[in-house]
């Protein structure tokens, strides 16, 4: 309790004068004021108001420069503003207001003319909270924590509040929760008759894991709340993989199923992990997913949900690049790792593409392709005349393991390559109708189909 | 008298190109409006490091390729080099190639402005005959302007003169949710049941999509972008192989929060 007593010890006499007398005035009864006037016990911020009568009772008129009062939480209202001459006999009226604004005890001295008192009153919260603790109520102090216990995600727990106006008057108290883990049910104002009560439900609902809090505000009373959430177990993820033809150069697609449907709200993350054959030294820039452009992408779960979500979507697509290899896939989810591993095998050079140009000094031809052995040794060209017969000097074999190597050395973008070779032709170009390709590697030679200048 | 013919041992450079590369497969723009480059071949895509930023549209025939910003029309050629630049008309743009793959048309749907882009300025061509809602262009042989519309519902298919006379006016679906030309010749169409690509001689064929396609560009030689809705990454249509594969276009790493 928070003391506000003023010093009095000077005002010991009492408030009866020779010329003039102070009385409280209720329903019209005066009743005189001896050294002190209790204005009792009010809510914090509520307002009371006594009126008070100031009489000459003597037969010479007084002078009353003013009426005031000395302490917190008391004010006069509708006094004398001026100077007044109070006859023999006559009176003023003036009204005294006890407002305060804390919890705690209040003394203020009033000074009317001649006369001087001592008003004092107190001050509560006017609220008092209880819990419904199972039909058993519970006063809660200004201090007390309301523990919701434990839920499960997605679970909910209520707790009961009482509220109760200590005070004479009709008050109107707001009610709010300061976290999202807590929610009032009912109006966010509790209306509440002179030593009346009602009642509320604060349910605890935790949106996220762990241990929770916040603040349950009812008028000016604060109570802390506190509840945990515990987070049910993530099921077991179920890796699929739709890949029709483990291969280079090959999108498709991964989907995670649950063992059982989601009891609660999880997320979780997958990765795209890649281990080359040939060292660990060769990255390959296209083993990603489609989605995030990377090597990872993360996920969420709810509850019921029997496949988990990346985005909006049950799948992500992903690459399996140009480089001889494992794919190693993997997802985490709350206590469990699971991986799954697809193999790349070796394979001869895949041609996709050859183009062919005239130019000034010559030929060109175009190769794109993939080599995932990354181990392209040589490369040949058959040039054909329009009537198809080979041309001379027949077979060209083109040793390119170098350049590839040296090519491969420096590139991370795996297995894949765009060779441009030339060939300058002494004599008429024009005879040269069309070139066949082959490429070597240590799996097999590959041949791409004659393709005309 | 019979020419004599030899030719040479093979060449691995050419100037001062290294005769092994990263295959440059096409040029996309971002959901952010960057234009990159993708390097690949079919099923395995890199999408590179942004070439011009602030496009509000682009398209890549792996010849050239035009790329529109908010005041500037941009001519790239086959490496995504600028070649030459115009200011522009701010909004969008749709471009026209002609059949080597060269830039040659451009249409801005906002003012309804047509150039020509072949020569050394933009040439402007009369659209008064171009009645709907312009989808896809391209310059056909003989100097012919082809123009996908949309009108009434339906996907016309208008034939102009190099100077913007109507030549014919054919109805080619009722369904169209988006078009483009894949080359001079070949219009493809995104409908409800998929993919449906129109050659010059009237035949057709139709590959499945899984979703309804928002817009189809040029992106490289035998390649189309394919728009795919609520934000998926677009699908890469090798319409020039004869699987007609689709695959998805990664996201490029840079672009990811």
């Amino acid at each position: 309790m928070i003391a506000r007593l003023a010093s009095v010890a000077a005002l010991a006499a009492a408030s009866l004068f020779a010329d003039v007398t102070l009385f409280s005035v209720a329903a019209g009864i005066e009743t005189p004021v001896v050294n002190q006037f209790n204005m009792g016990r009010v809510a914090v911020s509520t307002a009371v108001d006594f009126q008070f009568r100031l009489r000459n009772t003597g037969s010479e008129s007084v002078l009353v420069q003013s009426v005031t009062t000395s302490g917190a939480g008391f004010s006069v209202i509708n006094g004398p503003s001026s100077l007044v001459t109070l006859k023999a006999g006559a009176s003023i009226d003036f009204t005294v207001r006890f407002q305060p604004t804390e919890v705690g005890s209040f003394s203020a001295v009033l000074t009317a003319g001649p006369a001087t008192v001592i008003v004092f009153g107190s001050a509560i919260s006017g609220l008092a909270v209880y819990l419904d603790d199972n039909g058993t109520r519970r006063e809660l102090s200004a201090t007390a924590v309301v523990n919701f216990g434990s839920v499960s995600a997605g679970g909910s727990a209520a707790r009961r509040f009482i509220v109760e106006n200590q005070s004479t008057q009709s008050l109107s108290v707001a009610v709010s929760v300061d976290s999202a883990d807590f929610r009032v049910n009912g109006p966010a104002t509790l209306p509440l008759a002179p030593q009346g009560s009602g009642s509320l439900e604060v349910v605890f609902q935790p949106v996220t894991g762990g241990t929770r809090s916040g603040n349950l505000q009812i008028g000016q009373r604060r109570i802390s709340l506190l509840g945990a959430s515990a987070q049910a177990a993530a099921p077991r993820p179920q890796i699929e993989v739709n890949l029709p033809s483990p291969a280079s150069a090959k999108q498709g697609k991964v989907t995670v199923r649950l063992a059982t449907a989601a009891a609660g709200t999880a997320s979780g993350r997958i990765e795209l992990g890649f281990r080359p054959d040939s060292g660990s030294m060769f990255n390959d820039a296209a083993v990603i997913f489609a989605q995030t452009g990377s090597r990872s992408a993360s996920f969420t779960i709810q509850p019921g949900d029997t496949v988990v979500k990346f985005g909006s979507q049950t799948s992500l697509d992903f690459q399996t690049g140009t480089t001889a290899g494992t794919l190693l896939i993997t997802v985490q989810l709350g206590s469990f790792t699971e991986q799954t591993t697809v193999t790349i095998p070796a394979s001869p050079v895949s041609i996709s593409a050859v183009r062919t140009v005239r130019i000034a000094a010559g030929l060109e031809v175009r190769i794109t392709g993939f080599d995932n052995a990354r181990t392209v040794s040589q490369a040949a060209f058959q040039f054909f005349d329009r009537s198809g017969q080979a041309i001379a000097p027949g077979r060209i074999l083109v040793d390119v393991a170098e350049a590839f190597r040296s090519y491969f050395t420096v590139s991370d973008q795996g297995g894949m390559f765009d060779l441009r070779a030339t060939f300058p032709v002494t004599g008429d170009a024009s005879v040269v109708d069309s070139v066949e390709v082959d490429m070597t590697n240590t799996v097999a030679t590959s041949h791409a189909d004659r393709v005309r200048f | 008298m019979k020419s004599f013919l030899l030719i040479l041992v093979c060449a691995m450079e050419v100037w001062a190109q290294p005769g092994i590369a990263r295959p440059l497969l096409g040029i996309v723009r971002d959901s952010r409006g960057a234009v990159r480059p993708v390097y690949g071949v079919p099923g395995n895509f890199v999408v590179g490091a942004s070439l011009w930023d602030g496009a509000q549209s682009a398209a890549f025939s792996g010849y050239s390729g035009m790329i529109k910003s908010a005041s500037e029309l941009v001519i790239v050629d086959r490496r995504g080099q600028k070649v030459r630049s115009w200011p522009a008309p701010d909004g969008p743009a749709l471009f026209g190639f002609d059949n080597t793959g060269a830039a040659a048309l451009v249409y801005f749907p906002g003012p309804r402005i047509l150039w020509r882009v072949g020569g050394d300025s933009p040439e402007t061509i009369d659209t008064t005959r171009v009645d709907g809602d312009v989808l896809s262009l391209s310059a056909g042989g003989h100097h012919h302007i082809r123009i996908a519309v949309r009108r009434d519902g339906a996907l016309h298919l208008l034939r102009l003169s190099a100077s913007g006379d109507g030549l014919s006016d054919e109805v080619v679906c009722d369904d169209a949710l988006a078009a483009g030309f894949a080359d001079s010749e070949v219009l493809a169409v995104a409908t409800r049941d998929g993919l449906l690509t129109r050659a010059a001689d009237g035949s057709e064929s139709l590959v499945p999509l899984e979703q309804p396609a928002t817009s189809i560009d040029r992106m490289g030689e035998g390649w189309l972008l394919v728009g795919q809705p609520d934000g998926a990454q677009p699908i890469a249509w090798h319409y020039a192989s004869q699987q007609q594969d689709l695959f998805r276009v990664p996201a490029s790493a840079e672009t990811q929060e």
